[in-house]
């Protein structure tokens, strides 16, 4: 172990649903995230999306022993999709599944330790998981369709669900 | 056989012509690939799964993939608050809520238990640790005593 594996912290998680958003601060509820929150991100029931999963898997196994089970990368759905070899950031991704939209990205290297967070976090924070959780809904009908057709085209048996088939390629690669 | 054959290329490198070196190679590594799985025709990886696939009629059933497939969420299944959602990108309507105390979290797990699809994100700063952050913080208590 190395003085680098200590570093790199959790200093917001950010939770989104189709009704409600959450902006958790991790410090005055580190014991709460360690014993309930777990249960919820470890249940293969729930679906989670991320989005270029590397450093938030990492930091929350690290800080909060929590290994995230049932996870779909959209960066790698978006690169499946849009065919590409290089990994897309959030906003290029949001520009192209929803003409006129844009991501700031100013906030991106603040210092997220600072309390209270400024207004322009929070709505950085909330913008992130917002159309995350739309980009990965409109992207999984835009797949799952050319999915269908190809299924047809090459023959592929019927429970090899493009659910499987996105979990199969964040193992490959 | 094949990795009889692999084994003899070996110890004759000069004997055997690059084409055929070549071909036994490929060979091989597909005799590895089929060792390591206990069924390699059903493997996903394997050329030979969908060749299974057709010749069995797709009558594959009661095998690893389907058990996990069954204990994954359906990909059909979509109901139409997510199919409006994915339509639709209006953040300033959308309902947050921040969490910072225990009352806060524990209204927000009751939404998260009902929850079936969850985006989510990690705010958080490469350079520093948490255990550098207690660290000032312990140090700044100290300091305002």
């Amino acid at each position: 172990m190395t003085m680098f594996d200590c570093l790199g912290m959790t200093a917001l998680i950010q939770i989104g649903t189709i009704d409600e958003d959450f902006l958790i601060d991790p410090f005055p509820l580190y014991m709460e995230i360690y014993k309930d929150l777990k249960k919820i991100l470890e249940d293969s029931q729930k679906l989670k999306i991320i989005y270029a999963a590397e450093n938030e898997v990492n930091w929350l196994r690290r800080d909060f022993d929590i290994e995230i089970q049932n996870m779909i990368d959209c960066q790698l759905l978006y690169m499946l999709h849009a065919s590409m070899n290089t990994k897309p950031g959030l906003s290029l991704c949001v520009e192209n599944i929803f003409p006129g939209f844009k991501l700031s990205k100013e906030e991106t290297h603040c210092d997220w330790r600072r309390r209270p967070l400024t207004e322009s976090m929070k709505t950085y924070a909330h913008l992130d998981v917002y159309t995350l959780l739309r980009v990965y809904l409109k992207l999984r009908t835009i797949v799952s369709c050319i999915f269908f057709t190809s299924r047809y085209f090459l023959n592929i048996p019927k429970w090899y669900s493009p659910h499987q088939y996105t979990l199969v390629r964040t193992y490959v690669y | 056989m094949t990795g009889r054959l692999c084994v003899n290329i070996q110890s004759n490198k000069q004997t055997t012509s690059r084409a055929k070196k070549k071909k036994l190679f490929f060979e091989k590594s597909r005799f590895t690939e089929l060792t390591e799985t206990e069924n390699p025709s059903l493997d996903p990886k394997n050329a030979l799964f969908f060749q299974h696939a057709r010749q069995n009629n797709m009558k594959i059933a009661n095998t690893k993939q389907r058990q996990i497939s069954h204990s994954l969420p359906k990909w059909t299944d979509i109901t139409e608050t997510e199919i409006c959602a994915s339509y639709v990108l209006s953040p300033n309507s959308a309902k947050i809520s921040i969490v910072d105390d225990k009352d806060s979290f524990d209204v927000m797990m009751t939404v998260l238990y009902k929850a079936k699809l969850l985006a989510l994100d990690v705010e958080g700063n490469q350079k520093h640790s948490y255990l550098g952050y207690k660290i000032i913080q312990y140090y700044n208590n100290i300091s305002a005593y």
